[in-house]
């Protein structure tokens, strides 16, 4: 398949994901080259809920809903990440994500998060900094 | 309560024990009854059908530990082992019986390379590189002791049991315990042993000899191993040809084999307990893989030498043989089979035990039956004699030897550019592509801030892209503002002469890099020292911009010591100069000071460290460390505060050391070390430590890897840095005196002169 995403427009969606908060042009161009584009009709699963993972989405394009125990907990957009837990720690997946609208998603591999954070530790402060905005709205 | 390195160790030496006593248990019965019956002249014929035997059976080994876990393939192959060796005494209770004595010492070399294919195999999912070095001889141990305990009962047992086959059953029960141990060992430690490794499905779709001459390594391992092996044969062969030349009778056979065991077990014990580990320790790969071929060379070419002087059948050439195979088997057990299996950790895990079994299933048999061939043609056909097998077995030692010498060198290349992997490469946008080119046109138009700069950036990451960023710089607003600072970073000309035009007496964002550049160094000096963090910003980019011009102030900003310092020494960007001037803050007093001024120099392409710069901030490091250690060990624990402090200065100078060593030619190595440091994975983080001393001098590999091998103890570390670099006295009242006086200035610390007083006064010493 054909790419669709110029790697200035992939490094511009990765800027504009909290996760990359911080990290430079060329590193996120770095990241933007060994992401993968994965298009996915309306209604198709994107993982589910107890499987291993080690992989996390950004979305590109579409929407995506996640799934709990059945129940529909959120709809991520553009600049959203999906499945991002089970590749900060591995372990199945705790939800079920589905494609809503027809979504076109980077796929990032574990091993290139944990490469980041290894070279690039304040990658670190956008992660506490998005697990502590939804800590704290699961609080609320 | 034991540790989890002991209970492993523990367990595997339980089963090299048990091994030891059923190799011990089958050899004495099956080579005295073999050489009785069938004589030395057919002991190639028993080689070469152990070597038929192992290379059927090992396709199938191969390919079971990839089905199978290792316990799963152990219990019943130990239990067919038993119940071959029970079978073997039956047979030889009754008459006609004695053809089971081939089998059974076909069996022997078998039963070793399986038995310690599953121990090592084992041992390379329970241990790191490095905890096998250190842990593997002490498993080793066990191998002998067993071999010695069945020595000492068979010498024993053979008069008062009626006959040297009655011992067998003994060799029964102790492979039944061997299995029995096999199965504990794997239920104790399910999450290492009850798996199979992933990724399984590629090496099974391909052959192991292919997948073997595919990797240079690998085959390298290969011929190492059967030279090893071939070595070995041989020198039993002369050590059994020669006793049978001079002994007559199975039982006195027997009871010769039976002593001779016993006082090559007692060597190789002493020799296992009391030096291996110091060797492997001390000197590591490159011995482990090297003295094993290098003395038994030495002893087979004393023989050859003694032949040719005394004659073949005298009693110097016997004792010479004896020699090279008790040295063999004490080398063998010391150094080469913990320097192998450590050899197999630089394979990766999901293909290791199929190389492993490869090599050891495949590679040593071939080489049992070469020997066995070999024997044949040249000791049956061609009558060369003991002599000729003595000279081909010094040519296969000295090519032995050479291969350990081009093995060492593999494994070191190897376990050097394993850590190498990197999945993010440095890439650049492609500014020629019209598309790209008018998505960055439009990014800068958006008016999104963050688009901007993100534009903006790219464009400063290419040469003939700066007019266009030039023009940006040269309006007004905060999309000036970031071309500006991006210009400032890569075209640091460009950008000053756009900020020059403007001088104000704002010490803030471009009014403050105009009077800073303009060469008020006095205003760059207020500007690092502001309160204010955008100031501060802005005049460490003004350092950066200003170049060597800034030198002065950076200078005496960085002799000062502090915080600030720091962070000057951080922001100079890369010069012939600015090397110059880190050069000589490299071993400030103010240690982070000195740190960050090695870091920055590391910058410093162009620079080489002057001869013995390296070693002696090396050595600083170690001896503060020490100092820091002993401290932190003669404190009660009641000291909380101080004795953490200690343990942050060990941590600074465990960094320093290795921001000394990235001034040295492994400067990409000492990276990939911190990074497999800093990833937490226990196995990658001693993988990089040893390649880290493969490549340092022995010397300095000393005082870096007790200081950042993350497994140590505070303890353990004081005790593995060299003697001397610590403080001699442990009273904890003069401790604090010197750390809280600091009469020499050796630890200046403010912070730690403050903690010692406040334990001083808790402790109700003050």
């Amino acid at each position: 398949m054909t790419d669709r995403l110029l790697t200035i427009q992939r490094v511009a969606l990765l800027d504009s994901v909290d996760f990359f908060r911080g990290l430079s042009a060329h590193v996120l161009a770095s990241v933007a080259a060994v992401a993968t584009e994965v298009q996915h009709a309306a209604g198709s699963r994107l993982m589910d809920e107890g499987a291993d993972g080690d992989c996390m989405f950004v979305v590109a394009e579409g929407r995506v809903a996640i799934d709990q125990g059945g129940l529909r907990i959120a709809e991520l957009g553009v600049g959203e990440v999906v499945g991002e837990l089970a590749v900060l720690s591995p372990g199945p997946r705790n939800a079920t994500a589905f494609v809503i609208e027809p979504a076109l998603l980077l796929r990032l591999d574990a091993a290139v998060i944990d490469e980041l954070l290894l070279d690039h530790p304040e990658v670190a402060r956008g992660i506490i900094d998005v697990l502590v905005r939804r800590l704290r709205s699961g609080l609320q | 309560m034991s540790s989890q390195p002991d209970r492993r160790r523990r367990l595997l030496g339980l089963q090299t024990l048990l091994l030891g006593m059923l190799c011990g248990l089958l050899v004495i019965p099956a080579s005295s009854v073999f050489l009785d019956e069938f004589g030395a002249g057919n002991l190639p014929w028993a080689y070469i059908a152990g070597a038929v035997g192992a290379i059927v059976g090992t396709p199938i080994l191969a390919r079971a530990v990839m089905r199978w876990t290792l316990a799963q393939i152990g219990v019943p192959v130990w239990g067919f082992v038993a119940g071959l060796t029970a079978a073997g005494w039956v047979l030889l209770e009754r008459d006609g019986g004695a053809w089971i004595s081939a089998p059974l010492y076909v069996a022997f070399p078998l039963v070793i390379l399986i038995g310690f294919f599953l121990v090592g195999g084992q041992a390379g999912r329970l241990f790191d590189v490095r905890e096998m070095k250190e842990h593997f001889p002490r498993v080793v141990v066990g191998f002998p002791g067993g071999f010695l305990v069945a020595g000492v009962a068979a010498d024993g047992l053979i008069a008062w049991l009626g006959g040297v086959h009655r011992v067998l059953p003994l060799g029964a029960a102790a492979a039944l315990g061997l299995a029995a141990l096999t199965s504990l060992t794997n239920r104790r430690f399910p999450e290492r042993l009850a798996t199979i490794p992933p990724r399984v499905e590629a090496v099974v779709a391909r052959p192991p000899v292919r997948q073997l001459l595919g990797d240079r390594y690998v085959l390298l391992l290969l011929v190492y191993q059967m030279l090893s092996q071939l070595g070995t044969q041989l020198v039993d062969f002369l050590v059994y040809e020669r006793a049978a030349a001079r002994i007559d009778g199975a039982d006195e056979l027997g009871t010769f084999v039976a002593r001779f065991t016993t006082a090559l077990n007692v060597i190789d014990l002493f020799f296992l307990l009391l030096v291996a580990g110091w060797l492997l320790r001390r000197f590591g790969m490159r011995l482990g893989l090297s003295l094993n071929p290098g003395v038994v060379t030495v002893f087979v070419a004393a023989a050859v030498v003694g032949a040719l002087v005394s004659g073949i059948d005298s009693a110097l050439v016997f004792f010479l043989v004896l020699a090279a195979r008790v040295s063999d088997i004490a080398f063998n057990d010391g150094a080469t089979r913990t320097a192998l299996n450590t050899a197999y950790q630089a394979v990766p895990d999901s293909d290791r035990l199929s190389v492993q079994a490869a090599i050891e299933g495949l590679g040593v048999p071939v080489a049992i039956g070469l020997t066995g061939v070999i024997l044949l043609v040249l000791n049956g056909r061609l009558g060369v004699g003991a002599f000729g097998i003595a000279v081909l077995t010094l040519g296969v030692g000295v090519a032995w030897a050479v291969f350990g010498v081009l093995v060492f060198r593999a494994y070191r290349w190897r376990l050097r550019h394993g850590l190498e992997r990197r999945l993010l490469v440095p890439t650049a946008l492609d500014l020629a592509d019209a598309a790209t080119r008018g998505e960055i046109d439009r990014m800068l138009r958006s008016g999104d801030e963050r688009l901007v700069w993100l534009a903006a950036s790219a464009l400063a990451s290419h040469s003939h892209r700066i007019d266009r960023l030039k023009e940006l710089a040269a309006g007004t607003g905060r999309i000036a503002e970031a071309a500006f600072l991006e210009l400032a970073t890569t075209a640091p000309s460009e950008a000053e002469r756009l900020a020059v035009p403007y001088p104000s007496d704002d010490l803030s964002g471009r009014g403050f890099h105009a009077r800073a550049m303009g060469g008020d160094l006095e205003a760059l000096r207020q500007g690092v020292a502001s309160s204010e963090p955008a100031v501060r910003s802005a005049a460490l980019v003004a350092i950066k911009l200003l170049g060597d011009r800034a030198l002065p102030v950076a200078d005496d900003i960085i002799s000062r010591g502090g915080r600030q310092a720091s962070v000057v020494a951080r922001a100079l960007a890369p010069s012939a100069a600015v090397a110059a001037l880190l050069e000589h803050h490299v071993e400030h007093a103010d240690r982070d000071v000195a740190h960050a001024a090695r870091r920055a120099l590391a910058r410093c392409a162009t620079w080489t460290a002057p001869d013995g710069l390296i070693d002696r901030m090396v050595e600083g490091d170690a001896r503060h460390a020490a100092r820091a250690l002993a401290a932190h060990q003669a404190l009660p624990e009641s000291a909380a505060v101080l004795r953490r402090s200690l343990l942050d200065e060990v941590d600074l100078a465990a960094r320093m050391s290795l921001s000394a060593l990235a001034l040295g030619p492994e400067r990409e190595l000492v990276h990939d070390v911190e990074r497999a440091l800093r990833s937490g994975d226990s196995r990658r983080a001693a993988h990089a430590l040893e390649a880290l001393e493969l490549h340092l001098e022995p010397a300095i590999a000393r005082r870096v890897i007790p200081l950042v091998d993350p497994r140590m103890s505070p303890a353990d570390r004081l005790s593995g840095l060299p003697a001397g670099t610590g403080l001699s006295n442990r009273d904890v009242r003069l401790t604090l005196a010197d750390i809280a006086d600091d009469p020499t200035g050796v630890w200046d610390r403010s912070w730690l002169a403050e903690c010692a007083r406040q334990t001083r006064s808790l402790l109700g010493l003050a």
